[in-house]
């Protein structure tokens, strides 16, 4: 199970950012997940949001690079603890986290956090067996 | 294909004799015509009549661009205004431009040597033209044009600018031959992609690149986007314009046009003639000219010539590609840099675009370069470590052919200036934090 990322490439100076949250907000679309990691000269900005087609065709537009990736939802407990019950699964597994981040939206006790790892398969069938709810692309369209 | 097939496949003796006869003519002509040079050849003791085989030539003094400004801007020119019906100048990036008068029979040599290099691509009187060249004072644009036309191709004079017409017209028209820089070339390669054109759609054939330096890297790069085949060709206005020399089918070196100019090749520190095969300062002397004739002039060129008989059947000599103007050379760090090597590093890296740009900076007395690169591909923004793998990717291959550590910054795709006519790739900002 999963869900789409939109991955957009930035030169680290001021004011890319802004650009691309106007354009979304122009788009009307909605950011359910966000991370951004620092580097020297650029940058990567990866978003789970609300239509990732739609919200690439108008980071295009502006001229941005952009790509859809294939990423695991995973529902967590938002409790102690309720990361590493799931990195435990990972280290277990021997799966490799590529990158981790987090939903910004809380549903009931559960958060959500959004992870890339180097075998999606059986980074999932292991899930499965330790009783960790993955989220669908359908789940996340739900959050608001 | 030929365009004068018995004056390109003239078996050198004849050849040799002829540019003789035109030197000796040349020299006459000169010192008759332009007090500039009968004061020159006076003082080295020159005459015609002491020019009794070609390598004699090197008694001649040699002319520089700066003889040419110090005449600023007929002082040069040996025939009344009255019979010079075209004016003109180069770029002039520094200073005032150079001035060039040409006669009725200056373009008819002109547009001769044009429709030679023109047809040794395969030009044929069936093609559709389109000229992207800017018109004006440049010679690019009016050279290739009347070499064209005498061919008898349809000539679309459109000038740069405006890439999406040009685009659209490349399409409605069915443009056959492309004539720009191929910088710009490239660029509407990209525009017309971006309007949805496809190559299928398109009946270009022959690319007539020039007016700037292109490595073979670039100008696979372009093929491959538009789906033709080009050759280079190659001159100054202060020469007479394109045509001095272009490159036939076989693309292994540019025929001079060798009955109207006579090449040398010089070692640029001293002037001294070298001996044939060097690789120097190509000198140039035109031999039919007569609204602005030069006597070995200085192209600060650098090349080789070739004189063995080509395969496609012509005894002109050939100059291999200039590498990069003498000018445009930059010393970093005290080594000797030409864009056109780093260009030919940057159009070998998949998923970047060949566009690019040299920022020069120096602190603490130290050079420093700076290289932007756009990166194309999607696919590298799946993962960090591919951006820093490319960015590295960079820094070696450059390290390597230069031999100096540069900086290469990535930055995003069509951030980097596009040019309808020469780019402009290099910013030196060396000097302004010292000024």
């Amino acid at each position: 199970m999963t869900t789409q990322q939109l991955s957009i490439f930035m030169e680290n100076k001021p004011g890319q950012l802004v650009q691309v949250t106007e354009t979304l907000k122009e788009a009307n679309i909605d950011i359910r997940a966000m991370s951004l990691a620092d580097t020297k000269d650029f940058g990567i900005v990866r978003m789970i949001v609300s239509d990732t087609e739609k919200a690439q065709a108008a980071m295009r537009e502006k001229g941005f690079m952009s790509t859809i990736t294939k990423v695991m939802c995973i529902a967590m407990n938002d409790q102690p603890g309720g990361l590493s019950a799931i990195t435990r699964v990972m280290a277990e597994a021997g799966v490799n986290i590529d990158y981790l981040y987090a939903c910004i939206t809380v549903v009931g006790k559960d958060a959500y956090i959004v992870m890339h790892v180097d075998d999606e398969k059986k980074a999932a069938a292991e899930l499965e067996k330790a009783g960790i709810r993955m989220v669908s692309a359908a789940d996340i369209a739900k959050l608001s | 294909m030929f365009f004068q097939q018995d004056i390109e496949t003239m078996p050198r003796e004849e050849l040799e004799a002829l540019q003789l006869a035109k030197l000796k003519k040349q020299v006459q002509y000169c010192m008759d015509h332009v007090p500039f040079y009968h004061d020159r050849l006076t003082a080295a003791g020159v005459t015609a009549d002491k020019i009794k085989c070609l390598s004699d030539v090197q008694y001649i003094p040699l002319t520089t661009k700066a003889d040419i400004r110090d005449h600023y801007p007929y002082g040069l020119f040996a025939v009344p205004m009255k019979d010079i019906v075209r004016i003109h100048a180069s770029s002039g990036t520094t200073g005032k431009p150079t001035v060039v008068g040409y006669t009725r029979h200056d373009l008819d040599v002109w547009s001769d040597c044009v429709a030679r290099l023109c047809m040794a691509v395969g030009v044929t009187d069936e093609d559709v033209a389109q000229i992207s060249f800017g018109y004006g004072l440049f010679t690019g644009a009016l050279g290739l044009h009347y070499g064209l036309e005498k061919i008898g191709c349809s000539v679309i004079p459109i000038s740069s600018g405006n890439t999406k017409k040009q685009a659209m017209i490349l399409k409605d028209f069915g443009t056959t031959v492309l004539i720009s820089t191929p910088s710009y070339a490239m660029y509407m390669s990209e525009v017309a992609h971006e309007m949805g054109i496809s190559n299928e759609e398109l009946k270009l054939r022959i690319g007539l690149f020039g007016s700037e330096g292109c490595t073979d890297a670039l100008r696979d790069k372009i093929e491959q986007g538009f789906g033709l085949f080009s050759t280079d060709n190659y001159g100054m206005s202060e020469l007479q314009g394109p045509g001095v020399s272009g490159e036939c089918e076989y693309r292994c070196g540019l025929h001079f046009a060798e009955d109207h100019f006579l090449a040398e090749i010089v070692n640029p520190e001293t002037g001294e003639v070298l001996p044939r095969g060097e690789k120097g300062e190509l000198v140039i002397t035109p031999l039919s000219k007569e609204g602005f004739p030069l006597l070995r002039y200085r192209t600060k060129d650098i090349t080789r010539i070739h004189y063995e008989k080509c395969r496609c059947g012509r005894t002109h000599a050939r100059m291999e590609k200039v590498q990069g103007r003498s000018d445009d050379m930059l010393k970093i760090r005290g080594v000797n840099v030409f864009p056109s090597q780093i260009e030919s590093v940057m159009a070998n890296i998949d998923g970047i675009s060949p566009h690019y740009e040299l920022i020069l900076t120096r602190k603490n007395y130290t050079d420093y370069l700076e290289v932007r690169i756009e990166i194309n591909d999607e696919r590298l923004l799946e993962n960090f470590g591919n951006l820093e793998a490319k960015q590295k990717e960079a820094v070696d291959k450059l390290k390597t052919v230069l031999g100096i550590q540069a900086k290469v910054t990535l930055v995003a795709p069509r951030t980097i200036a596009r040019y309808e006519g020469k780019a402009k790739r290099i910013i030196d900002k060396r000097g302004e934090e010292e000024a």
